[in-house]
């Protein structure tokens, strides 16, 4: 039997609902696997031995999550980061785009039902300074972006793990997934998203909204522009932005919107709106992400 | 004087720690539940495009997603000064109810019925719903099966089962085909027998653990929930009612208007936040909400067996007040939201294609607005 | 001989590939609204098309990939990592 740990850091628990998510299918799972550690399931406190696969979600945020992270990287042999806050610090990496004070403070001291305190320091763990995905702390032996990653991704991934196959799924953009057709129309206007009403059959980047499904990774079906919304990049970068030192999720959306429209690169900049959420919301925790020379990450953040 | 720690609390969602404080004479004297995470929502939202919140606070919980997606698609709602349309409102209704099957067949099921089914001496390491799994599969399935309905509603509405995306400022992106509505139809009147299944089962252990009902840390306090048409359990738009612990009515009002009657109350050793009746005080104002809330605040259950369910409910523990009971409250909910679902899908009006007031003019760039104030 | 596969189901049709390519390697079938190899024999195998396509629709087979020394080692480690 494989033994299986899955361990939550700073996470919304979404990724292990997406694992409660194979329903039925979770009996293929436990066939050939004994999860021995999963406080949101089980009542096993401690971290235990002999971990075969473990897998860890969510951004490291405070002292608690790096120490558990740490022990469950000593006691395991394959450590897989799962989900798009634990591969590049996901959506609690928004936090960056203030100080730690002003964070603190917009919860306890300067809030409008709150009579102001200090930040609470007894018995919880300390919070980090920034927000960090597992690899900044870790060796990562397996990385599977998502918000969550869906069922079927989940299980075309899990299942050939624990039966020591090498699972061979796609490792392609969101566009792949979508079924809209992307056309060139001029225009030289981008739209907010609530403004207008989108052509249910037309790339979004054509009707001039932001959609980020050509720099986002994706075997997530396009779910999102299926249902008449852009994509909001939450599968974390696709994998000819992570790679190209020169290709961001910026300069990406502004490259494909110019070239569809015919607007120039430095209008289509100038009509941008609320990068720090909409363009990099997901990834400002990552390392590699920030590092890229062409980056606005570091503009954005404050340390 | 002893501390005992209880770390991590499992089979919750999020992260929390209880120490219990024993004194010489080992007797309890204090108990504390510590949340151990805050990720700071509140600060790193201010700066969004407003219309992004619905896709940003689902991340909030995985569990409860759907909710915050469609509270975030209401408030922008009122930020706009959009109303969506009837049909908007039912899908966003149906919608919602996806969740509450799903959830509340996750809290149940998955989380707290190991203790009742498997007894609360069994061994932790099977306690749990692996553990269910093998020594009754029969029930296991019972609740994979009632969960995947909720999600499979919620992934036709919503777009997705996990952070749904239709919930938008005026309405909904997408409505649903009348293919859509028969097979979500079938599927809803199935969870309703599914319910009935896990109510069959649950009821003889409410008996059986009568005691630990009566005795588990019972407490009295206020209780604050939605209500609509005078007293109707209400999951997605109505009033919000507080009630004291004998039932009377202390306040009634319109969402909006929450910062006149609720006030948080920071305590250094829980980085959660304590909410409690502001024109009351703390902590004698302090009140739960939930299941037990909902169906205390409320006399009605608008759909036919959770009303029988509720009936017989209301007439063995009246005004609940001990937290087991919540158990039982979630269940009698998870039987409305099949029954509900089902009202609303027989309704062809779901199908309609009216489904989003729209924006009447184009908004302002941010250097038009700093211009014209 | 370069051969290049297109993957119709992830092709968006969005023509960036004939613009972008040097050697007028692809067409856009106007029924289809997808892209057809029409010059397999030109390809210089520069990845020009393969960078600038949004869905990651075409494969290259039997071309030589100069490796690629730029590329941070940290980013490598992720890039062979993810599953």
């Amino acid at each position: 039997m494989v033994n299986i740990a899955i361990e939550t850091l700073a996470s919304c628990s979404g990724c292990e609902v997406s694992i409660l998510d194979l329903h039925e299918d979770i009996t293929k799972l436990i066939e050939k696997a004994d999860i021995v550690s999963a406080p949101i399931l089980m009542d096993i406190k401690e971290i235990p031995d002999d971990i075969d696969i473990a897998i860890v979600t969510g951004s490291v945020r405070n002292v608690e999550n790096k120490a558990r992270l740490e022990e469950l990287r000593e006691k395991s042999k394959i450590l897989i980061a799962y989900g798009t806050c634990a591969c590049f610090g996901g959506i609690t990496g928004m936090a960056d785009l203030y100080t730690p004070e002003e964070v603190n403070s917009r919860s306890f001291t300067e809030n409008p039902s709150t009579e102001p305190a200090e930040l609470p320091n007894e018995v919880v763990p300390e919070l980090l300074s920034i927000v960090h995905p597992a690899a900044d702390f870790t060796k990562i032996d397996g990385f599977i972006p998502g918000c969550p990653p869906k069922e079927q991704l989940t299980h075309d991934i899990l299942i050939p793990l624990i039966n020591d196959e090498a699972p061979d799924v796609p490792k392609k953009s969101v566009c792949a997934d979508c079924h809209r057709e992307m056309e060139h129309v001029e225009y030289d206007k981008i739209h907010r998203r609530i403004e207008g009403e989108a052509d249910p059959g037309k790339c979004f980047l054509s009707q001039g909204y932001v959609c980020l499904g050509s720099v986002t990774l994706g075997r997530c079906g396009g779910l999102c522009t299926e249902a008449g919304i852009p994509c909001h990049g939450c599968g974390g970068p696709s994998l000819d932005v992570l790679r190209e030192p020169s290709h961001d999720i910026y300069n990406g959306v502004i490259k494909r919107i110019a070239h569809l429209s015919k607007m120039p690169e430095k209008d289509v900049e100038k009509q941008l709106y609320d990068i720090g959420h909409i363009m990099y919301g997901f990834v400002i925790g990552s390392t590699t992400m920030e590092e890229k020379q062409v980056s606005l990450i570091p503009q954005l953040v404050k340390k | 004087m002893k501390n005992i720690e209880i770390a991590p609390v499992s089979r919750i969602e999020g992260h929390a720690k209880i120490t219990v404080q024993v004194d010489d004479s080992g007797n309890v004297s204090d108990a504390h539940f510590h949340v151990m995470e805050i990720r700071g929502f509140e600060k790193f939202l201010e700066g969004a495009a407003v219309e992004e919140a619905p896709r940003i606070t689902p991340r909030i919980c995985g569990v409860c997603q759907t909710a915050h997606h469609i509270a975030a698609a209401k408030a922008t709602d009122q930020v706009f000064g959009l109303q969506p349309p009837e049909t908007a409102q039912k899908l966003r209704e149906l919608l919602l109810l996806g969740q509450y099957l799903h959830s509340h067949a996750l809290h149940f099921y998955f989380l707290s019925a190991p203790d009742l089914v498997m007894g609360p001496e069994s061994d932790p390491a099977m306690r749990n719903v692996l553990g269910i799994l093998k020594t009754n599969p029969e029930l296991a399935m019972t609740a994979i099966k009632t969960r995947k309905i909720g999600q499979e509603i919620t992934g036709i509405v919503g777009g997705k089962p996990i952070s749904p995306v239709t919930a938008i400022p005026g309405g909904q992106s997408r409505g649903i085909t009348s293919e859509q509505q028969s097979e979500l139809l079938a599927k809803a009147k199935d969870a309703v027998g599914l319910v009935e299944k896990g109510v069959e089962v649950a009821k003889p252990l409410f008996a059986k653990y009568a005691d630990e009902i009566e005795l588990l840390g019972s407490v009295e306090t206020h209780f604050g929930a939605l209500t609509k048409n005078g007293g109707d359990l209400a999951f997605y738009d109505g009033d919000v009612k507080v009630i004291d612990a004998t039932g009377n009515s202390v306040h009634e009002f319109a969402p909006e208007s929450y910062l006149e009657y609720i006030e948080e109350k920071v305590q250094p050793w829980s980085y959660m936040k304590f909410p409690y009746l502001k024109q009351i005080g703390f902590p004698e104002g302090n009140y739960r909400v939930g299941a037990l809330a909902r169906l205390n605040v409320n006399n009605n259950i608008p759909t036919e067996r959770a009303s029988e369910l509720y009936a017989e409910y209301k007439e063995n523990f009246g005004m609940a007040q001990n937290p087991l009971l919540y158990h039982y409250a979630r269940l009698i909910e998870l039987m409305y939201s099949a029954e509900r679902a089902v009202q609303l899908l027989e309704d062809d009006g779901i199908t309609g294609t009216e489904i989003r007031q729209k924006l009447s003019e184009p908004l302002m760039t941010k250097a038009e607005a700093k211009e014209s104030s | 001989m370069v051969e290049i596969l297109i993957d119709e189901d992830a092709c968006v049709g969005c023509g960036s590939c004939v613009d972008d390519c040097p050697n007028d390697v692809y067409k856009m079938n106007e029924e289809t609204w997808k892209t057809n190899v029409i010059n397999a024999d030109d390809c210089m195998a520069c990845l020009s098309c393969h960078e600038i396509c949004p869905a990651q629709a075409m494969t290259h087979k039997n071309i030589h990939v100069a490796k690629r020394l730029y590329i941070d080692r940290r980013v490598n480690h992720v890039l062979e990592r993810i599953i």
